[in-house]
């Protein structure tokens, strides 16, 4: 095997600091959010009060509830249905409206009626996409943002490896009371090192879940070049005729429901559970009724079982079980979304988020050390460099406290210059990250400690508003098992009190000033 | 070596290790996925199995833009490829 030259781990250096300080910020927002997404569902309890119901197993009938349906979802060709569990309460339920745009609302699980809930975007309408996309949908930019990130960042940790001679022995090193750049380096290694295999899993499997999008004309050129026929035999998906216009009852859905488990449990020797309801051509001749389990509680595996229903008949028209290389990457997959009873597990994907934002920022925050002191300081690529990594770290994390204090005290009728009340939390989220990337560009590194106190500001804020808003204050929380709000309460806390402390550290000091000692007159 | 280089060489190494990586991994992915039915598997799991595999071909064409030493030439190289790869996939 050939020796890694000098040359050689020169090359990895500069593609390691070049890319790192090129993409840091998108790489620092996505980790920053996927964090966040490991608990989207309590986010949503948290921010969206009206859904804080305490969960019990009880039977659902889609029957009763596609009978009580709204006016306008009865008349929807597309009627989606997410069946409640521990951390989802209500019935999660969206609709394709007569204008082609979806609606979501919440169903009450005890009686099925829509539930008057705060309009809000929270984790998974705002969080979890942004994680995804950065939220910019115009033509899938976002997405490719994303993508080019997770593939830098792979690319990144490979060539790390490559740049430390002594890596194992640097895993140990922490010298925190050396000069800052030496302990910024030294905790960059060390969080580099002590998550690296989640690191690589997380960007790996986060491209894969995305393949369909990302690599479209290679996943459909086996298959003629009709990526339909690709994603039906990979994912299942089944083309569902488009509705004939002439009326006919539905057959019985929670008859269809109990067939589809059982056919699946026949398959896997153990009881499986639908996750997704999804009724295509509701009242249609041409109607059909589709059950996936999406997100299984009791195992890593995500949507090993699509089965489809004529509508009107109830005869199965399609049945699928993963088969072995696809239940592998279906493995993969469901190991990014953690989405399985694991509680412990989640935490540590939560602590290995945290720590991967901590990788980024000192690696960002290593490059602009190592050139503070020199002329090329005041360059306008250093300021920019600088300005983004305060605002894109420190200000990203204030912006989204600033997104918990807007939900809280937004009134309900609210609208800004956006369509909906949800939209003007948004809006703050981004103008206060805007506000933090001008602050940073005037103040330089006086920011940090500045931008450290708005999080803190804002997280105990955030903790009081909702005690005062909502009556549910972390010891009420705890007392009625809202473990959910109690939880996010808690990490408010710890954020305030870690940003309160980082904001100490950060302060300039200021030099002692002499006391003015009297001078004997000539 | 790539920091002693001027913009424009540096430029094609990143157009060759992404561009050029992406077309090499389009490519592999279709070819995997047509060939491997060919030996029996199904062509849905053959495109799963080429799907996982893709970022070990696209990761490493990156990296051997930027370590190499000949970028002009392993760049042809790399581009001769996918253009290979995805010509075999489409003459399946």
């Amino acid at each position: 095997m050939p020796a890694i030259t000098e040359d050689f781990r020169r090359a990895m250096g500069w593609l390691h600091s070049w890319l790192g300080v090129t993409i840091g910020v998108v790489m620092f927002a996505v980790f920053w959010m996927g964090s966040l997404t490991v608990f989207a569902p309590e986010i949503d309890r948290w921010m969206i009060p009206e859904t804080r119901i305490v969960h019990r197993e009880r039977a659902i009938s889609y029957d009763r509830l596609l009978a009580n349906l709204p006016p306008e979802a009865a008349r929807s060709d597309y009627i989606n249905f997410v069946v409640p569990d521990a951390r989802r309460p209500a019935i999660g339920m969206f609709y394709r409206a007569a204008d082609g745009e979806f609606r979501s609302l919440d169903l009450d699980p005890a009686t099925g009626a829509p539930i008057d809930a705060t309009d809000s975007h929270a984790g998974t309408g705002f969080v979890y996409p942004f994680h995804l996309s950065l939220t910019i949908e115009w033509r899938s930019l976002g997405y490719w943002i994303v993508g080019l990130a997770a593939l830098s960042m792979l690319i990144l940790l490979i060539s790390g490896l490559f740049v430390h001679r002594k890596i194992i022995a640097e895993f140990f090193v922490f010298r925190p009371k050396r000069h800052a750049r030496r302990a910024t380096l030294d905790l960059h290694n060390l969080s580099s090192l002590a998550g690296l295999p989640f690191y690589f899993l997380m960007p790996f499997s986060g491209l894969l879940i995305f393949a369909f999008l990302y690599l479209p004309w290679g996943m459909a050129e086996p298959f003629g070049g009709k990526l339909k026929d690709a994603t039906a035999a990979i994912s299942g998906e089944y083309a569902v005729a488009k509705p004939a216009g002439r009326p006919a009852p539905l057959a019985s859905v929670d008859a269809m429901k109990a067939r589809a488990e059982a056919m699946w449990a026949a398959a896997e020797g153990v009881p499986v559970r639908t996750n997704l309801v999804r009724v295509f051509n509701y009242g249609d001749v041409r109607a059909a009724v589709y059950f996936r389990n999406t997100f299984p509680k009791d195992r890593v595996t995500l949507s090993e079982y699509v089965a489809v229903f004529d509508g009107v008949s109830g005869r199965v028209l399609h049945d699928f079980a993963k088969p072995p290389i696809g239940h592998a990457s279906a493995w993969v997959q469901g190991a990014h979304f953690v989405q399985f009873g694991h509680w412990p597990l989640r935490w540590l994907y939560f602590a290995g988020g945290l720590g991967g934002c901590v990788m980024i920022a000192t690696g960002m925050l290593f490059w602009l050390r190592k050139r503070e002191a020199k002329l090329s300081a005041n360059s306008p690529g250093y300021r920019l460099v600088e300005a983004l990594t305060i605002a894109g770290t420190s200000g990203l994390i204030a912006a989204t406290g600033a997104f918990l204090v807007a939900n809280r005290l937004m009134p309900a009728d609210a609208r800004f210059v956006m369509e909906s009340r949800a939209d003007g939390e948004v809006l703050v989220f981004w103008l206060v990250w805007l506000g933090t990337v001008v602050h940073a560009a005037m103040l330089r590194g006086r920011a940090w400690a500045q931008q450290c106190w708005l999080i803190a500001g804002l997280a105990i804020a955030a903790f009081l508003l909702n005690a005062v808003t909502t009556g549910d204050h972390f010891v009420a929380a705890v007392g009625e098992g809202l473990w959910a709000v109690a939880g996010m309460d808690l990490v408010l806390l710890i954020a305030a009190a870690i940003a309160g402390r980082s904001a100490v550290r950060l302060s300039p000091v200021r030099p002692a000033v002499p006391m003015p000692v009297a001078m004997p007159a000539e | 070596m790539v920091a002693d280089e001027g913009a424009a060489l540096i430029l094609w190494r990143i157009a060759a290790g992404f561009v050029g990586g992406y077309a090499l991994t389009s490519g592999f992915v279709a070819l995997l996925g047509s060939v491997l039915p060919l030996a029996g598997m199904a062509r849905g799991e053959a495109v799963s199995l080429a799907a996982m595999l893709a970022l070990f071909v696209y990761v490493p064409a990156c990296l051997l833009m930027f370590a190499t030493r000949r970028p002009l030439r392993d760049g042809a190289l790399l581009s001769a490829g996918a253009a290979a790869t995805i010509a075999l996939a489409r003459a399946i």
